[in-house]
């Protein structure tokens, strides 16, 4: 019998072997695609969620929600209180802090105007006073009081000194800037009183003569006495006991924007708005970024696998910076690593954000359009 | 037969198709392998698609942070030297302080600091970008861990890892002529208070006219502060600043007169009597009276220009424009002095018809006798207030008054650039023969009454100073370019951001620190030693360095540069305390001495993750790595020297 023989055992076990290869192959290349899937994945999901996160954060830098949601219940809503002792914080209503009372003779007027462009022409504007009057001073250049008095737009002021009397029921001409300085201190602490006034402001002025309360011209010790005890408004840098402006104010130490989870009460809050921040150390860090931070969770609900994400945003005047240093986090539930980019960003000022918000709740409502009438703000009288 | 026994190739039958050869099973399997092969090369594409996804968002949020400093951080270097004879001889005349991005940022508070050289050059970029922008003086750079914030690095505490730092970027395009930051022979606008007393205030005894008042500050030595009165030496041809002399200090038959007897001498202060006092006040506002005097004739204005004949009508516009200056000065000591009557007289007593001012003669001008009301104290403050305000606005090229504190806007500021199409000035470093040359300024209208500057008030400030010309455009010239409409292709440079795994490199941190620019060096101005003038190896250890107070300066990676050699240390060692950090008059990188250039240099290279461990990559430096291009973003450098919000 002729014909074509079988395969020999060497052939078919060579076939065999290739078989068994090209399953390997198959195999080892389903696994690897599995897990390069699997990488991809997760590449692209933790690239999702970072990229939602930076623009959470951008957001938040505009719209300033977390600091103060004008849609949530007021409850919700603690920046806008007012202290016991009647200041307020960075969302109060202006109103309710510093009642508008207008006057034809704009340096009587008093509260808050928000359609006053403060032109450097306007004399109004111009700050009045001794720059050398130091917080231990002699009154050696005279009483600048009589030319600009925080009281005066309520009428005639006495004008007092350690050195004796100049006189009482004084007329005195000017007093809109500062109560203005005043007011907006008074009104939203010191980030949103910085944010307000312009960027070449005075911050002092003069007010009635108090033994150890004021300088013996009349301007209150706390604008001008160096201080290291953080709850205070000036540091010590230099011993600089006079009047100054933003750049000297934030040079070494800064400004920070409370957070609202610092506590539940104007009072409280406030204590913690109005001081300053020295960062010299890590711990400091920490300290003030937990005192000034808001964040959130990306996702309140996921998967277990997901990463955990995180955003916050820091507000702190820093050289006269106006500093929103943002942080996205991340933190993988499969691994454990964490990893977290930062960055400073533009935005909205504050004064912006509120212009954004009614003073009762809800969005303001803005048009340029002929005949539309804009919502009131928080900065309406 | 039946198919089956045909298929099956029996005996007798059809000859069945031949099984395939091992040949041609081993192609088939060859040709599967490659198959599979590919597919799987496409993974890993995904996996670098999603990581170049990550990237390019860590390139936009950093870019987004450069652009954000570059605006809004200060610009202010409060320690450094602003004012020389030179261009070259003072900082500000310097690129460090130039109004450009990589320059503003690349320091050690800003956030970018260059890669270093030797691990920069073993990058390849598509095109060669890379090489390119290194081969053109250019810095490849990376980021520093945490946000640009302005607060001390050192300070930011522990951070968690990010990919940020695996990032590098350059700045593609050239730099600008923009705005100078300052003029060097005199940095202007100089700002003081309105009203206030002639300026005076420390000062080395040295570049001094003969006949300047100097005397010492209240609580200090002649070593710790010596002082002086700078006005009266703005310009000995123009009594305009010569006569303010008389209104510090001036003693007339044997009697006191001006604002220093009054307000610094001994009797100023609690515990002495001596000028502090009524009579001292008195004396201050006749010498400010008696200035008003002597101005009225250098103008032929009436005597009584500054009296008003209704104190409720502040003046708002001046007798000449020509001469505003003089009047603002006029009336800038008088409303400070009749201020300071207030001090010692109550509003009573400067009821009408008034406190008696007696005439006084000085230098045979009499300023007659008059009287001071409280509305005529109020009139001199209001009106000084106005006409400076005034001034300010009219003539921001006229340097003839200081501008006033109380307005320090941008405005204020006047334009001024470099003229790169002139021939350079040229000279020698002071104190030494090192041959030096700088661009001439360029301003958009001629400077009037420059007068000389508060550091060298020994010396005029040159026409040849300027660049020279008369061009149709500009009296000086008609290159002025500063407020010229150009197209975004003239002046649009990129940001170019790469991918790559740099600190990966055995040297990462071991590598000495890019070349320095020597403009990054804060050399202190012009400054005598033992009569002689420092050398400039002298001016170079003269002043401390402080971190908080010269953020242009010092080498960008300074707060992370290691102070010492580290490459025998193991890797992992605790290097923490061997980072040069912050510093306040502790400086370790000031100086010549080969120590402080190695610190200032960063050649004992730097905690680039400021981990605060000592860190070696896997690879070596014979290797080099493949930049991936990341993203490309435009921006460009603003003209003026400004920080806005």
């Amino acid at each position: 019998m002729t014909g074509r023989r079988a395969f020999t055992l060497v052939e078919l076990l060579i076939s065999v072997a290739l078989g068994l290869v090209i399953v390997f192959v198959a195999f080892a290349g389903v696994r690897v695609a599995a897990q390069s899937i699997s990488v991809v994945n997760r590449l692209a999901l933790e690239n999702e969620v970072l990229r939602e996160g930076y623009l959470m954060a951008n957001d938040q830098v505009d719209t300033w929600t977390w600091h103060d949601d004008p849609t949530a219940p007021p409850t919700e809503r603690p920046l806008r209180q007012v202290a016991s002792d009647g200041r307020g914080l960075a969302f109060t209503p202006l109103r309710d802090t510093w009642t508008y009372v207008a006057d034809s003779d704009r340096e009587r007027q008093r509260g808050w105007d928000a359609e006053n462009p403060w032109s450097p022409a306007d004399p109004a504007c111009w700050w009045r006073g001794d720059m050398a009057e130091k917080a231990y001073g002699t009154m050696r250049h005279g009483r600048y009081a009589l030319f600009a008095h925080v009281d005066a737009a309520n009428g005639p002021v006495d004008i007092d000194s350690p050195a004796g009397s100049y006189g009482s029921g004084i007329p005195v001409a000017r007093s809109w800037l500062y109560g203005q300085t005043k007011g907006l201190l008074h009104g939203l602490g010191f980030y949103g009183a910085c944010d307000y006034l312009t960027g070449n402001a005075v911050y002092g002025w003069y007010d009635r003569w108090q033994d150890g309360a004021t300088t013996d011209g009349g301007i209150p010790r706390w604008l001008v006495a160096p201080n290291w005890n953080s709850s205070a408004f000036t540091n010590g840098d230099g011993d600089q006991a006079t009047v100054r402006g933003l750049y000297r104010l934030t040079f070494v130490t800064q400004f920070g924007l409370v957070s609202p989870t610092v506590g539940t009460t104007g009072d409280q809050l406030a204590a913690q708005d109005r001081r300053w921040w020295g960062l010299f150390g890590p711990s400091d860090f920490d300290t003030w970024k937990s005192a000034t931070g808001t964040g959130r969770s990306l996702m309140r609900l996921r998967p277990a696998h997901w990463p955990e994400a995180s955003v916050s945003i820091n507000r702190a005047i820093k050289n006269r910076r106006f500093i929103a240093m943002s942080f996205v986090r991340l933190a993988s539930p499969l691994t454990g690593q964490v990893m977290e980019f930062t960055f400073s960003a533009f935005g909205t000022s504050l004064r912006g954000a509120r212009q954004q918000r009614r003073p009762d709740d809800g969005w303001a409502r803005w048009d340029n359009a002929a005949g539309f009438a804009n919502d009131p703000t928080l900065d309406s009288p | 037969m039946s198919g089956t026994a045909k298929a099956m190739g029996l005996p007798g039958m059809r000859p069945a198709d031949p099984g395939f050869t091992l040949f041609e099973v081993a192609i088939s399997l060859a040709l599967v392998a490659l198959g599979v092969t590919s597919v799987l090369m496409l993974f890993p594409l995904g996996i670098k698609t999603q990581q170049l996804a990550r990237f390019q968002l860590l390139a936009v949020a950093k870019a987004q942070e450069m652009v954000e400093c570059f605006a809004a951080g200060s610009n202010l270097n409060p320690a450094i030297d602003t004012e020389a004879g030179a261009a070259w001889d003072v900082a500000v005349g310097h690129r460090s302080l130039s109004n450009d991005l990589e320059i503003r940022l690349a320091t050690h508070n800003y956030g970018i600091a260059p890669v270093p050289l030797d691990i920069a050059r073993r990058l390849d970029s598509d095109g060669d970008e890379i090489a390119t922008i290194l081969a053109g003086g250019g810095y490849l750079y990376y980021s520093q861990p945490m946000a640009t914030t302005s607060f001390f690095q050192s300070s930011l505490g522990a951070f968690q890892p990010s990919e940020t730092q695996r990032l590098v970027f350059a700045v593609d395009g050239y730099a600008q002529a923009n705005a100078m930051h300052s003029l060097p022979w005199k940095a202007w606008p100089y700002y003081i208070p309105y009203p206030s007393p002639p300026i005076h205030g420390t000062h080395r005894a040295e570049f001094l006219p003969a006949d300047a008042i100097r005397y010492v500050a209240r609580g200090y030595t002649e070593a710790d502060a010596p002082s002086y009165c700078y006005e009266p030496c703005n310009d000995p041809s123009d009594p305009t600043f010569s006569e303010m002399a008389k209104v510090f200090e001036h003693v007339e038959a044997g009697t006191s007169y001006g604002y220093k007897p009054y307000a610094y001498d001994p009797g100023a202060f609690p515990g002495n009597a001596a000028d502090f006092s009524a009579a001292g006040a008195m004396r201050y506002f006749q010498a400010a009276r008696w200035y008003a005097a002597r101005i009225a004739t250098l103008n032929a204005w009436p005597t009584d220009f500054h009296e008003p004949a209704d104190p409720t009508q502040h003046r708002r516009a001046f007798i000449d424009d020509a001469n505003a200056y003089r009047e603002v000065h006029a009336m800038r000591f008088l409303a400070h002095a009749a201020t300071c009557l207030t001090r010692w007289w109550t509003h009573a007593e400067l009821q009408p018809p008034g406190l008696p001012i007696p005439s006084v003669t000085i230098a045979g001008i009499t300023a007659p006798a008059t009287a001071m009301t409280h509305a005529k104290i109020v009139y001199f403050h209001e009106s000084a207030m106005n006409l400076v305000m005034r001034y300010a606005s009219s003539f921001p090229y006229d340097f003839g008054a200081p501008r006033p504190h109380q307005r320090a806007t941008m405005m204020d500021h006047p334009l001024i650039e470099w003229d790169l199409f002139a021939p350079p000035a040229t000279g020698s470093l002071f104190g030494s023969a090192i041959a030096a040359q700088q661009w001439r300024p360029l301003p958009a209208r001629p400077i009037t009454h420059i007068g000389r500057s508060y550091q060298l008030p020994d010396r005029d400030i040159p026409a040849t100073t300027f660049s020279a010309g008369t061009g149709p455009n500009s009296p000086i010239g008609g290159r002025f370019s500063l407020a010229a409409p150009f197209q975004p292709a003239e002046r649009c440079r990129q940001l170019l951001f790469w991918a790559v795994d740099w600190q990966a490199y055995e040297d990462a941190e071991t590598a000495p620190g890019a070349p320095l620019d020597a403009s990054k060096y804060p050399i202190a101005g012009p400054v005598l030693e033992g009569g002689n003038p420092a050398s400039v190896e002298r001016r170079m250890d003269w002043f401390d360095f402080a971190s908080s107070q010269l953020y242009a300066f010092r080498n960008p990676e300074k707060v992370m540069s290691f102070t010492d050699d580290v490459a025998w240390r193991p890797t992992g060692d605790d290097v923490a305390a061997l980072r040069h950090g912050e510093d306040f008059e502790t400086s370790r990188d000031r100086g010549v001495t080969p120590s402080a250039v190695r610190i200032m240099s960063a050649l004992h290279g730097a905690d680039r993750n400021f981990n605060g461990r000592l860190d070696r990559g896997p690879l070596a430096k014979a290797t080099r790595l493949r930049a991936q291009s990341v993203g490309r973003f435009n921006f460009y450098d603003p003209r003026l020297t400004l920080v806005i919000r």
